[in-house]
């Protein structure tokens, strides 16, 4: 009865073992979602925060009396300072806000200091010999900004052995380069709390 | 403070040598008697070591061994040699891979680098696959709670699987392609993030385990193991075991020579603040928008990285492990193996670097992965203690079971011989078997230092010195951003010029490695080496 006892514990064990053992084959799988659903898998700095602080933010620049006026202001955009320690790539918050106030027909956007170098490359490219000089586009014509946009994003984490708590806050203005007067400006904030 | 049994136990039991030969008769019947029998317990163990093949008495360490002794005496083609000898199967394992694309860095391949970093990387982006889906899932492996952790699948070490795409990153940078490295260094702390969710899911399923079997895997439990080595002042003040500053530090270079300012700025803050007080560290934050808002002005942003020995091997070694067997309410010392790790006996990192001759740069110590090595196992030692309960609980009960019918059987006087020879058997097959996991990515440096320059775009020449002599070669700057990657290896010297495009390399011949011998000259010139332009920073469509 001992044996018996011992070998039906052996055997248990080694059910066990090979269920582990196959579970461990299960094949993840994949489907498409909904790009705006909330996404809460971690408190990391996520594609809902994006959303959410680019959606906000071009809300209340378009209530700024500059843009209000339909004088149809020429912006650039400036880098987003980050100041937190997560990697946030700031110009897919700057690239959302710009496309959505684009949509709404009341700012125009001048070429911005990243895309300068292309911009340049490309009229450079059309004074060469293979271009139609009549038809090419002519150096001197670019036309500079009125107003720059710039900010920062910001982060306090709180963490203990239980709960992660996250506060992120984007602040973003808008300047008139020639005054050097800033027209508007905002702050939006997120708080995530995990708890363990 | 000693351990406390739980409720109900009695006082420990210690089972060690088998007891003596009964002078009893053989019985004149020729039937063979049931107690003759091999227990099921050790017919388990026994068919489980053949199914897990040589895995479970497999000397990792020796293997490695040899390997380094042959590339640490420049002989990198031929530690190449001894890795594909002890690697016959069709089916390579991670290891093999990771030790392969760091021999093949050595010998400035880095084209088979990456390929075999490559193979690795799909055996931890299958366990990243995983450990998204379930974290808790991640951790534990059925044949390692029978045998020992030698048979489970060799996963990686969190520091390990960090350092896997840092290389990636550096062997594409190697070659030319920034933009893929820049895709590689993203994935470094994507990685770094699902490690934090697994390791913090395993923490709470461990302890709650140990809760639930009522046992302790903390190392007050190890009667002699050598806690000190684990818990050295470095490898304590790191943050955790598998974030490097090496990695954000290198983030941040190839943001900042993208022109990423918004992705650059964390990579050198994380960087500080993994290894603080160390102004190179601080300056690269500091000078971040000075750089980035320059104009071109024919100066180019040189980042030396010297990396010196190698990572320190775990070694297995056998401790009295007290395994409480519930249903019979005893403690039992059973012999059970550990992975220790031996004291770092070189350690050693250069104060500075000469450029020029004219020229001293302070290095920053950026990664101690002797540290993070120590540091990793004592954070895997509860989840190897636990596991090591779990398999020992099998043998003890077995071994308690047969000592109490043998012990019945010689009051009986009945024969016990057959019992006493399954004993001795079970308890000598569980010394063999009970090997500690000796694995671990060998071929990595143990420690890393930088420093930073700004320096005129043409020749220069630096000098590193080392434990043998000084290592001396020439770099031509040619762009805003350059890489130079310098490994010592037992008083061989190879120099990585991370970033050369494939086709100059070919021209210029300039990808061989350097090997200066321990007793060349002071400052002698042995090699020259072009680097090559990064992209000019631009919008750029994330990858």
């Amino acid at each position: 009865m001992t044996t018996f006892k011992r070998l039906s514990g052996l055997a248990t064990l080694a059910v066990v073992a090979l269920a582990l053992t196959l579970g461990g084959c299960a094949k993840p799988k994949t489907r498409y979602g909904d790009p705006g659903a909330v996404e809460t898998v971690t408190n990391q700095f996520g594609s809902t925060d994006l959303q959410r602080l680019a959606e906000e933010m071009t809300q209340s620049m378009l209530q700024a009396p500059v843009i209000q006026s339909g004088n149809l202001p020429i912006v650039t955009v400036q880098e987003v300072r980050n100041k937190t320690s997560e990697y946030i790539d700031t110009r897919a918050i700057t690239n959302r806000i710009r496309s959505s106030l684009q949509k709404s027909g009341r700012v125009r956007f001048a070429v911005d200091n990243a895309d300068m170098q292309k911009q340049i490359e490309e009229l450079k490219r059309q004074q060469s010999q293979y271009y139609d000089q009549e038809k090419a586009v002519q150096q001197g014509r670019m036309v500079g900004a009125g107003y720059r946009l710039s900010g920062e994003i910001t982060s306090i984490v709180k963490e203990t052995e239980d709960v992660k708590d996250v506060y992120y806050q984007l602040f973003l203005s808008l300047t008139n380069i020639q005054t050097g007067i800033e027209e508007w400006s905002d702050t939006k904030d997120i708080r995530k709390t995990t708890e363990r | 403070m000693p351990r406390q049994p739980p409720p109900g136990f009695r006082q420990p039991v210690t089972v060690v040598p088998p007891p003596r030969l009964p002078a009893v008769p053989v019985p004149r019947s020729g039937r063979r008697s049931r107690t003759s029998r091999f227990p099921a317990g050790i017919a388990l163990i026994l068919c489980s070591t053949l199914l897990a093949g040589c895995g479970a008495l497999r000397s990792y360490r020796a293997e490695m061994d040899e390997t380094l002794n042959r590339a640490g005496a420049g002989d990198v083609a031929g530690a190449i040699k001894v890795i594909e000898r002890n690697n016959k199967g069709d089916k390579k394992d991670l290891l093999y891979f990771l030790e392969l694309g760091e021999l093949e860095r050595l010998d400035n391949d880095f084209k088979d680098s990456f390929a075999a970093y490559a193979g690795a990387d799909a055996v931890v982006q299958a366990w990243e696959n995983a450990a998204r889906l379930d974290p808790a899932k991640a951790a534990g492996q059925a044949a390692s709670y029978v045998i020992n952790d030698r048979v489970r699948p060799y996963e990686g070490h969190d520091y390990e699987k960090v350092m896997l795409t840092t290389r990636m990153a550096m062997d594409h940078l190697a070659m030319g392609d920034w933009d893929d490295a820049r895709v590689d260094i993203k994935r470094t702390h994507e990685r770094e993030a699902v490690i934090a969710e697994v390791r913090s899911a395993e923490y709470v399923r461990i302890e709650e385990e140990a809760k639930s079997r009522g046992v302790d895997p903390s190392f007050k439990e190890i009667s002699g193991y050598p806690v000190e080595t684990l818990e050295t002042p470095e490898s304590l003040a790191l943050r955790n075991g598998y974030q490097n500053a090496l990695s954000h530090y290198l983030a941040g270079f190839i943001y900042e020579s993208l022109g990423e300012e918004s992705l650059a700025a964390p990579g050198y803050r994380n960087a500080i603040e993994l290894r603080p007080d160390q102004p190179v560290l601080e300056q690269a934050l500091a000078a971040l928008d000075t750089h980035l808002a320059a104009p071109d002005d024919t100066q180019c942003d040189l980042l030396l990285l010297i990396e010196t020995g190698t990572i320190p091997g775990r070694v297995s070694q056998s401790f009295n492990l007290p395994v409480p067997i519930v249903s019979y309410g005893a403690i039992i010392n059973i012999p059970v193996s550990f992975p220790v790790l031996p004291p770092d006996p070189v350690g050693y990192q250069p104060p500075d670097v000469q450029v020029d001759r004219n020229t001293t740069l302070p290095t920053a110590h950026i990664l101690d992965l002797d540290a993070m090595a120590r540091r990793a196992l004592h954070d895997e030692m509860p989840a190897i203690m636990l596991r090591a309960f779990i398999r020992s609980s099998t043998k003890a009960v077995a071994q308690y079971e047969m000592q109490k019918n043998i012990a019945k059987r010689q009051r009986n006087r009945e024969d016990s011989v057959g019992a006493v020879l399954a004993l001795f058997a079970l308890q000598v097959g569980g010394i063999v078997i009970e090997q500690a996991d000796e694995r671990g990515w060998r071929t990595l440096p143990s420690h890393v230092s930088l420093a930073r320059v700004r320096l005129p775009r043409g020749r220069h020449t630096v000098d590193v010195r080392t434990t043998s002599g000084t290592a001396t070669f020439d770099v031509t700057l040619s762009s805003r951003y350059a890489i130079v990657d310098v490994r010592l290896l037992r008083g061989q010297h190879f120099v990585t010029p991370v970033g050369a495009p494939q086709h100059d390399s070919a021209a210029s011949g300039t990808l061989a490695p350097l090997r200066s011998a321990a007793t060349e000259p002071l400052y002698a010139r042995v090699r020259t080496i072009d680097l090559p332009a990064p992209p000019p920073p631009s919008r750029r469509t994330q990858k």
